[in-house]
């Protein structure tokens, strides 16, 4: 279980939280469904379970063996 | 500014929590059975409702007392019960519409709450403020508020249809 | 501290009470602790679990019901039908805060009613009551008809279901609408009682010996955990929230064993919150209130209700039977919350069985005709369970758990079996993470993470900060072997002394750094109890009852080395998905071995994990049994 503590940045209008491949932060503009880690470029698809706190559902979009 | 309790039901958990500090704080132990606002849970229908002393302003308690070991005190916003003059006949535990009047076997009286001298130890510790401690002339308005977004998306697609 | 110890004797029917010494809550604190103590002292070696002569132990915590975060925990102990070692189980819910009001603190049931009965405990009187009008009847049934019987809604009551009564080797207890003592087969230790049920109810108080400072710190304590982010989510999501970040990172069991993630997404939490869930409930005395109620609002099972679900379900009835329709999994919980089955265990043997299946080991003449392939998943489960329940046909073969069933069922299928020392393995696929690896591996009931998963070892804490959590610095690398012995050696004495305060782990370091550990719980226990006991005192306490545990288990099944692997596929079969920290990944054998060796250093047992003569003296174990209770 990755760490998921996730918080608005102030005035950014964008919640930050961990990338599950490299752990660098990702900034998750408020409302967004994907989002992609700046570091190593793995996309995620986002939810809110509050509209101040951003969860990552799973992977987009990969192929699986 | 007069204060009152006030409690949600539907933002009640059923923790207890409040048994447990209220019991503590007046009678130095945890003890729900002498708690002065106790939770009754219906399981086949989810529900949770803390219940409590509601201060009446014109309380059936003080009325049938026999002995005026309760009346209405209007400085401190509470249904005042004097255990002195109490004779702990039950009336009062019979008459009161919430059962909000406890038996203590222990000591042989009745007991209620007295929003601890105006700082209820429960409202403190409810996370999720079921029971809170609110200025009676806002109480309304603010409801009414908090229960208003919860219509917001019916109304906005009234409005739209409509102006169609 | 004034509550008692009471003696059930079924077979006689008598019951008898006493005072627990100060002295024994100062080696063993009380709910799990004390257990085991009882347990070892009052259980002949050798005894068949099955018969009048097991002892059945249901404890308190030291703390339950007390100003405590979340002090609501049972525990259940027996030695276990299932796997022959310790049998221990925890549960939440109101029960052990309701014992102490009524007066007693810890059971002790031994020998066999020749009917079914149930023990009633009403403020300091026990009393074994006729239960044949119970007999049969599901948990929540037997719940509601006790209730009335007694003529009180406020009786808490702890039960089994059909399961129990046949006996079904991994059979839960249940109390209340989902809260369960789920593993090890503790149901079916009261089933071969012909013990129903206990119901309970007090009026009477918990001492508190520093009421004012007791307060005061509960609102401290209250306030560093609900001020916290974790804690935020935790109460919305429940335990729930921990499926999506272990299933993206890649440490999940699919389809039994194999995959280690889930590419369908559909049973997900945010699913279930936005259509099933009405809200939050919680247990006695827990602020976080992590258990959702649910309702099925249409399809084949519209109007069905209930509490939970749980990331252990979701797990169970979910990824390793690879299920994936919500109905089916909310279904499937309320089957086994009725019939008193355990869903770890029932999830693990069913994901065996289809595995078998779909590898052409086993044919619909042996499943009583039901198809088992991995995409008809959500259209057997629920007839298998209530088949396990029942013992029915197929259900028979797998009702005495996995051992059992690769017996009956041969055809190479040992291969297949997720099993430690006869328990069914977790919910997660921990080849990518040696600490959780070893923990499972040298769990003393058995495969299972709760003796002591350091969740936080996933969120690559520095170094800095770790020293500071635990007193030695542990590798930020979830994937190192290295410094992980420590932090399971240590994790496991912290979760004996939780377990034995009577405190849920959920407000423990458990899912957050920040939560409370040792240094509170010194606090806690002082002004509760007035007993002093440092930080040492309580992790010597720890060491003492969990070395306990692990002499339990060698007395009576020479549980030694050789049962502390997991799976032999653990050790060579790559995980083929993942992030790339848990992709291509398989323990490495010797890396382990060297991580055992140092466990078992930490723990002062020998090169074989048998506890040496000096640790023994050291603990004061060397005088067990003691018989002082």
């Amino acid at each position: 279980m990755a760490h998921i503590e996730s918080d608005q940045l102030e005035g950014t209008g964008k919640i930050e939280l961990r990338c599950l491949e490299c752990l660098a932060r990702i900034k998750v503009p408020l409302r967004s469904k994907e989002v992609e880690c700046p570091n190593c470029g793995t996309k995620f698809l986002i939810y809110w379970p509050t509209p101040n706190i951003a969860k990552i559902k799973g992977v987009a979009r990969e192929r699986l063996p | 500014m007069e204060k009152v309790i006030f409690i949600e039901p539907e933002k009640c958990t059923g923790c207890r929590i409040c048994e447990i500090v209220c019991s503590l704080n007046k009678e130095g132990a945890v003890d729900p059975q002498r708690s002065r606002i106790q939770v009754v849970k219906i399981d086949s229908i989810s529900l949770s409702v803390p219940v409590v002393c509601q201060q009446c302003y014109d309380a059936p308690c003080v009325a049938v007392c026999p002995v005026g070991a309760l009346s209405r005190d209007e400085a401190a916003g509470i249904v005042s019960h004097d255990q002195d003059l109490c004779i702990g006949c039950k009336s009062c535990v019979a008459v009161c519409p919430f059962g909000a009047i406890g038996i203590d076997t222990k000591a042989n009286k009745v007991f209620k709450c007295d929003l601890c001298g105006d700082d209820p130890v429960c409202v403190k510790f409810c996370e999720t403020r079921a029971i809170q401690y609110v200025d009676a002339n806002t109480l309304s308005l603010r409801r009414k508020r908090e229960v208003v977004p919860n219509l917001a998306d019916l109304l906005q697609k009234h409005t739209t249809q409509s102006a169609v | 501290m004034n509550k008692k110890i009471g003696y059930v004797n079924l077979s006689v029917g008598e019951v008898e009470e006493a005072s627990i010494p100060e002295s024994l809550r100062r080696l063993y604190l009380g709910g799990r602790g004390l257990n085991t103590y009882l347990l070892f002292n009052h259980l002949e070696p050798g005894t068949d679990p099955l018969s009048p002569e097991n002892v059945l132990l249901i404890g308190a915590g030291l703390l339950s019901g007390g100003p405590v975060p979340a002090g609501s925990r049972t525990d259940i102990a027996a030695k276990s039908p299932l796997t022959g070692i310790i049998g221990d189980s925890n549960m939440g819910g109101f029960f052990s805060a309701e014992l102490r009001f009524a007066g007693f603190d810890h059971l002790v049931i031994k020998g066999k009613s020749e009917k079914p009965v149930y023990i009633w405990i009403n403020d300091g009187q026990i009393e074994i009551r006729d239960a044949s009008r119970l007999w049969g009847r599901d948990t929540l049934e037997t719940m509601d008809l006790v209730r009335q019987e007694l003529g009180d809604e406020e009786i808490k009551v702890l039960c089994i279901g059909p399961a129990g009564e046949n006996l079904v080797k991994f059979a839960n207890v249940r109390t209340g609408l989902k809260n369960a003592g789920g593993r090890t087969g503790m149901g079916c230790v009261m089933g071969t009682k012909k013990l129903k049920a206990v119901a309970v109810r007090g009026t009477g108080e918990l001492e508190v010996k520093y009421p004012r400072e007791a307060l005061q710190y509960y609102k401290q304590l209250q306030n560093q955990i609900m001020g916290s982010k974790t804690a935020r989510l935790f109460s919305i999501e429940g335990s729930l929230m921990q499926y999506n970040p272990t299933n993206t990172t890649g440490i999940l069991r699919v389809k039994n064993f194999g995959l280690n993630r889930m590419d369908d997404l559909s049973l997900t939490p945010d699913t279930f919150l936005k259509k099933y869930s009405l809200g939050s409930t919680a247990c006695f005395g827990c602020g976080m209130h992590c258990r959702h109620k649910w309702e099925i609002k249409g399809g084949r099972y519209k109007g069905l209700r209930g509490e939970g679900p749980e990331y252990y379900t979701l797990m169970a009835l979910g990824n390793v039977v690879y299920n994936r329709s919500w109905d089916t999994l909310l279904a499937a919980q309320s089957t086994v919350d009725k019939y008193g089955l355990d869903l770890a265990e029932a999830g693990n043997i069913i994901g065996w069985a289809m595995d078998l299946y779909n590898r052409g080991i086993i044919s619909k003449s042996d499943t009583d005709g039901l198809d088992l392939d991995w995409e008809n998943s959500s259209g057997v489960l629920i007839p298998l369970l209530e088949k396990i329940a029942k013992r029915e046909g197929f259900g028979d073969v797998l009702a005495d758990g996995i051992r059992s069933a690769v017996e009956r069922i041969g055809r190479g299928s040992d291969q297949y079996a997720m099993e430690v020392k006869g328990l069914g393995m977790v919910g997660t696929d921990d080849r990518a993470v040696p600490s959780l690896a070893l923990g499972v591996a040298t769990s003393t009931r058995g495969a299972d993470h709760l003796r002591s998963r350091p969740a936080t070892d996933l969120f690559g804490l520095p170094e800095k900060f770790t020293e500071k959590l635990y007193g030695f610095p542990v590798s930020s690398d979830y994937n190192a072997y290295q410094t992980k012995a420590q932090l399971i050696h240590y994790m496991e004495l912290l979760y004996e002394v939780v377990d034995s305060l009577g405190i849920c782990k959920y407000q423990t370091i458990f899912i957050s750094p920040t939560f409370p550990q040792y240094e509170e719980y010194s606090k806690l226990i002082h002004y509760l109890t007035g007993l002093e006991l440092s930080v040492v005192d309580l992790r010597n306490i720890g060491e003492r009852c969990y070395t306990l545990e692990r002499l339990f288990d060698h007395r009576e099944k020479g549980i030694a080395r050789k049962d502390d692997y997991l799976p032999n596929r653990y050790y060579s079969e790559p995980t083929p998905s993942g992030v790339s920290k848990t992709r291509g990944k398989f323990l490495d054998r010797a890396e382990f071995d060297k991580m055992l060796d140092e466990y078992y250093c930490l723990h002062g047992w020998d090169f074989d994990g048998i506890p040496k003569t000096e640790t023994l003296a050291e603990l004061g174990l060397d005088r067990e049994p003691s018989h002082m209770l």
